[in-house]
């Protein structure tokens, strides 16, 4: 029987987590996520399944957290969904028995990174990260932007607290853009 | 794939997954051009089809396995029946590995018996160590695009060279996949007039008379006897490599009315490099014509 043993997008055991000054940046691998995209006029009924399944639908510009389930806007009628990877490895299976004909869904969990980003307020690093305006933005604000050269989701937790996902291959380019602007301030 | 005006856009393969649900894949440097394409296509001319898109790329990682051992070796890794009869050439489905969630794919850019299995990225570097390691007994290597390159010239198959901007099906030999009976895009505009000349460019082989000579892309063909000015130029070397399998330097090229020229001898011109050799044209599948092998 082959087994399998995992590497991060960093190309690691274990999960990194790197401490610059203030701030504390942690690559979540614990993290599964899938698209949801509604089918054409089947709104209603993927509102329905969503309710029944316990999946938040935000609307523009936003996260909303849940248990299981989190979910961030991507697109009209298009979100991504994210919950523990321990219990939910097979999350477009399980959205898909959930969905039935309302959704399309794709697995996405390994096409991203995720970063953590935790500090008192993240504000100075991400003005210099992004052209998002972080602290004035609401709490749960979610949106697709530019670092460095990388299309990235930048979701506002608080003001201390944010995740970046970023294309899986470029994670070292990306782990590097963060911790070269929390060198340009701490 | 077709542009409007009916030149070749990219090539590449859909497999069908699910009753709703397909995986496309493109050439690499194609990727995000033609993912553009389908969202132009799905949100303007379309936009009445139920048709959702996403990009999946990093999601797997992805490994041809190609090579007369290929299914042997993976009939050691997959926990599914592969034989020719459940998994046949062209077959595309979920399967797993050690349990995991994984892809296959019986598809070849090679020429050879080959596969393409995906797994989720971060298995990705434990599944090709595993490969390697529980297919000893076959000796496999890891090969990249230069040996690629020589197997798919040997067979013909259209790549970067060939795939130019300007060049239709119908210059590549395969103007029978763009079917008439139905509409798609670029159908109407390929058969325009000057698209369908029959003297126009043709996908070519090339070989040397004498095995020892050398080629180069880029280079002309021109009859025997004529001058080498542009008023006689036949074509041009689209790619060109060594052929380990038929000994001597092979290439691909754009020949007027190749098809009909199969079988003759003619001249490989290139000023820049100072050669002036003489090659036979042949069928550009010059490995395996019969694709034998592939679908072993």
């Amino acid at each position: 029987m082959v087994s399998l043993q995992s590497l991060t997008a960093l190309g690691k055991r274990e999960a990194t987590i790197v401490t610059h000054g203030p701030m504390t940046i942690t690559e979540r691998t614990d993290v599964a996520l899938a698209s949801l995209a509604a089918r054409k006029g089947r709104m209603a009924d993927l509102d329905k399944a969503a309710k029944a399944a316990g999946v938040p639908l935000p609307g523009p510009a936003t996260h909303r957290t849940g248990t299981p389930y989190s979910a961030f806007w991507t697109a009209p009628e298009m979100w991504f969904v994210e919950a523990p990877y321990a219990t939910h490895e097979l999350i477009a299976d399980l959205l898909k028995t959930a969905f039935g004909e309302s959704a399309s869904i794709t697995e996405q969990t390994d096409a991203w990174v995720a970063f953590d980003l935790a500090a008192a307020d993240l504000t100075p690093v991400l003005e210099r990260l992004c052209n998002v305006d972080f602290y004035f933005v609401p709490a749960g604000y979610a949106t697709r932007t530019v670092m460095e050269h990388l299309g990235v989701y930048l979701i506002k937790h608080d003001l201390g607290a944010a995740r970046i996902y970023g294309p899986r291959s470029s994670a070292e380019s990306l782990l590097h853009a963060i911790k070269t602007a929390a060198h340009s301030l701490w | 794939m077709l542009r409007e005006d009916g030149i070749v856009f990219d090539d590449g393969t859909t497999a069908r997954m699910g009753q709703n649900e397909y995986v496309m894949t493109t050439t690499t440097a194609n990727a995000v051009t033609v993912f553009r394409h389908l969202e132009f296509c799905r949100q303007c001319l379309w936009p009445e089809m139920d048709v959702q898109l996403i990009s999946t790329t990093e999601a797997w990682a992805q490994f041809s396995v190609a090579g007369p051992n290929a299914r042997k070796l993976l009939e050691k890794i997959v926990d599914q029946d592969i034989s020719d009869a459940a998994f046949p050439y062209m077959a595309a489905g979920n399967i797993t590995v050690g349990g995991l969630r994984a892809r296959l794919f019986r598809i070849s850019f090679s020429g050879e018996l080959a596969y393409e299995i995906a797994v989720p990225t971060r298995y990705g570097d434990a599944l090709l160590r595993e490969m390697l390691a529980k297919g000893a007994e076959y000796d496999p290597i890891v090969y990249g695009t230069e040996a690629l390159g020589v197997m798919r010239i040997e067979k013909g198959h259209v790549a970067g060279g060939e795939l130019n901007g300007t060049s239709t099906a119908l210059n590549m030999g395969l103007g029978k996949m763009v079917s008439k009976k139905k509409d798609s895009i670029g159908m109407v505009l390929s058969q325009r007039e000057g698209l369908t000349d029959e003297d126009g460019y043709r996908l070519v082989g090339v070989r040397p008379v004498d095995p020892k000579a050398s080629l180069t892309a880029g280079s002309h063909f021109l009859e025997k006897g004529v001058a080498p000015v542009a008023a006689n130029d036949g074509g041009w070397l689209t790619s060109k490599v060594y052929s380990p399998h038929l000994g001597c330097d092979i290439a691909l090229g754009y020949l007027k009315a190749g098809d009909r020229k199969i079988g003759q001898r003619m001249r490989i011109v290139n000023l820049l490099a100072g050669l002036d050799t003489e090659v036979e044209i042949i069928s550009p599948h010059m490995f395996d014509p019969e694709g034998e092998r592939l679908r072993g």
